[in-house]
């Protein structure tokens, strides 16, 4: 696995610096992404880690621009140097049209329902001029390509007539048929069978490493991450908390939070009572002043509460902690939900 | 031998056989409803007071010629086999005799008011189906056209046919002289010109329940899953409008519009009345205040036999337009 995202002097494929988002609710913006920065390489792998409304989802309709009316972003997105957020219409429809893919958490709710598959395939190459003969057999390959064997009869039945795990698949491959650079795949696994999950995980993953895609995978399934992915953004109330290469994170995470996460984890080998963070997550647009952590953080300082950390890089980590350093290597949580560096009332029940 | 012919006749009857099973369902039910709902009326008739011999018999009656009367218009009778008697005259196109005009069956009496108010329901088919998606497709597809459209329909919807007809002949009749105030005309194009206002005054409510409907279906489609997938895959918004809300909006909007015209017969009644019009809605009402049974009972028959045929064709519409409706037993 490539721990290092991309060569240096090389732009990155997908650069997002202090990126904010809000979005109107009632009338009123709210804040959905603080501060979000992460970059992608050509052919490099970020798995976007956190728990719900931690802005994964948000950050990734910024990176397709599928916002809802009103939404104001802040900060820089840009693919290949391009700034997505300026895009015009036709520069944005060729962007999304042949550079970036999606790949979506309920494939059901994703796929029109009165077209064919076949139809739903061909959709966008025929959009692009392509002959629906040549359309369609290009989709027929990329169904058999994802493992789907009776393609052309596939092609002529309608999203109800597959199962979950099959539809997912032909989503994969319309994702790959217009040849983009770039991948996003939304909680891809997550609505499916548990049977299935697996099959489609490794689909996916094999055709993006054959066709060398960068890819952005959103999941709150850190092991997942970091089996599929070459480096993990651990997302926390909008905010990038820590980047760490996936190969390593488990040894070496910095960030208070990214090591609660990893103890929070079911584990098969130990089967004691499952720990969780204390507290519950806060969204962005409660968060204070300070770190957006410091609710539950059982190390948090007067600074922590006051000033905002910026991420920032220690080893060859980024992390947006006061404490980084000093906190290096010595936090622990043990299962019965204490932190042992610096015991206090915050940590005390679960 | 018989094992292959035995495996065939089972392999044809499996998805044929389902079909016509459930064409007969479908033609079973649909009889059973205009029955039941032709009893009803007769019954509500039969209910109402008033006595249809009292107008025949003059002033100042002898109950010997009341009696009389009743048994020549078989009025002495049951009302159960009164309903089975015309009931049964049905199949052989007898719709029986009219008791106020005498000597005229009722077939006469449909004849000429029939096309009349069909060529005004049609009309009003049209301008509702075109001015109802028009208003509804604005107010769907810009947002900005939202909140004017949503405010125009509610006010059209709130206002009465038997509002908008006066208004309407007190502006562009009256006042303007575009339009002749009363009456049917005769010829398509005259008739054209004299029905425009009826129609007008019969479809404003329904177009703006048209447009409504199509404005807030446009809009709950616009929002779902899959057309921000389409709208991601670079699709240009006119393809994404037309492919994938429009398209799939056109289910709810075809189910109200098909109930809307089903029911149009009968609220065109009101608007012939108002602009003395003699369709089948004046002929109703005044059959109706005579109890003039065979009369009402033909009218409401064609009412509910439209409704009925209207209904199955929006059914068989929505299969159709919707893909899941097709495979047997629902989803799947």
């Amino acid at each position: 696995m490539n721990s290092r995202p991309n060569p240096p002097g090389a732009d990155p494929l997908v650069r997002v610096s202090h990126l904010r988002l809000d979005i109107p609710v009632r009338g009123e913006p709210r804040r959905v992404l603080h501060d979000v920065s992460f970059e992608v390489g050509a052919g490099v792998a970020l798995g976007l880690v956190g728990e719900s409304g931690s802005g994964k989802s948000m950050t990734t309709r910024v990176l397709m621009r599928l916002l809802p009316h009103g939404a104001a972003t802040d900060g820089d997105v840009l693919f290949d140097g391009t700034p997505v957020t300026g895009m015009d219409r036709r520069a944005l429809r060729r962007y999304r049209s042949s550079e970036v893919a999606m790949v979506y958490q309920d494939p059901r709710a994703a796929i029109n329902p009165v077209y064919t598959v076949g139809a739903f395939l061909t959709e966008a190459l025929r959009e692009q001029k392509v002959s629906r003969k040549e359309a369609e057999e290009r989709a027929v390959a990329l169904l058999r390509e994802v493992g789907i064997t009776d393609a052309p009869r596939r092609m002529r039945q309608y999203p109800h007539q597959l199962s979950g795990g099959l539809l997912q698949r032909v989503m994969i491959a319309s994702a790959m048929l217009t040849k983009p650079r770039l991948l996003i795949a939304d909680e891809p696994t997550t609505a499916l069978d548990v049977t299935t999950q697996e099959e489609v995980m490794a689909i996916l993953d094999e055709q993006r490493r054959e066709r060398g895609l960068a890819l952005v995978f959103i999941t709150h399934d850190l092991d997942l991450a970091a089996a599929v992915t070459d480096r993990i953004a651990v997302m926390y109330a909008g905010t990038v908390l820590e980047t760490a290469a996936s190969a390593n994170l488990h040894e070496t995470a910095l960030h208070p939070y990214t090591v609660g996460l990893l103890a929070s984890r079911p584990s098969t080998v130990d089967v004691k009572r499952l720990w969780a963070i204390p507290g519950r997550p806060v969204s962005a647009f409660e968060a204070g002043p300070g770190c957006v952590f410091t609710e539950r953080c059982p190390f948090a300082q007067d600074r922590c509460r006051a000033e905002r950390p910026a991420l920032r890089t220690v080893d060859d980590h980024q992390v947006a902690c006061h404490r980084a350093e000093e906190l290096r290597g010595r936090i622990t949580y043990e299962a019965d939900g204490h932190a042992d560096h610096q015991h206090d009332e915050q940590t005390e029940s679960v | 031998m018989t094992l292959t012919l035995h495996s065939a006749v089972s392999r044809f009857s499996g998805r044929t056989l389902w079909r016509i099973r459930a064409i007969v369902r479908r033609l079973a039910g649909a009889v059973l409803t205009v029955v039941v709902a032709t009893f009803a009326v007769y019954a509500a008739l039969a209910a109402a007071p008033g006595d249809p011999a009292l107008a025949l018999a003059g002033r100042n009656p002898t109950p010997e010629r009341i009696a009389q009367l009743h048994q020549e218009l078989g009025l002495d009778r049951p009302l159960v086999v009164r309903y089975f008697d015309w009931l049964s005259g049905l199949p052989r196109g007898d719709l029986g005799q009219s008791i106020v005009y005498r000597n005229s069956s009722v077939a006469d009496l449909l004849g000429p008011r029939f096309g009349t108010t069909v060529f005004l329901v049609v009309y009003a088919a049209v301008l509702i189906l075109l001015l109802g998606l028009l208003l509804g497709v604005l107010g769907g597809a810009f947002r900005r056209l939202n909140g004017p459209m949503a405010a125009l329909t509610s006010v059209a919807l709130a206002i009465p046919g038997f509002v908008a007809a006066p208004i309407l002949v007190s502006a562009l009749a009256l006042g303007l002289g575009w339009f002749p105030a009363v009456g049917a005309g005769s010829g398509f194009t005259d008739q054209l010109w004299h029905l425009t206002l009826p129609a007008l005054a019969l479809a404003i409510g329904w177009c703006a329940w048209l447009a409504q409907i199509t404005r807030t279906s446009l809009r709950a489609e616009k929002a779902s899953e899959h057309v921000g997938t389409a709208t991601g895959r670079g699709l240009p918004p006119v393809t994404v409008f037309r492919r994938h809300v429009l398209r799939n909006a056109a289910i709810p909007i075809s189910t109200v519009y098909g109930l809307t015209v089903a029911g149009l017969l009968a609220g065109a009644a009101v608007v012939e009345q108002a602009f003395g019009i003699d369709g089948l809605g004046t002929l109703m009402l005044r059959s109706v205040s005579a109890k003039d049974y065979n009369v009402v009972l033909a009218v409401a028959s064609l009412i509910i036999i439209a409704f009925v045929v209207t209904t199955q064709l929006v059914d068989a519409l929505h299969t159709v337009l919707d893909p899941r409706l097709r495979t047997k037993g629902g989803r799947k």
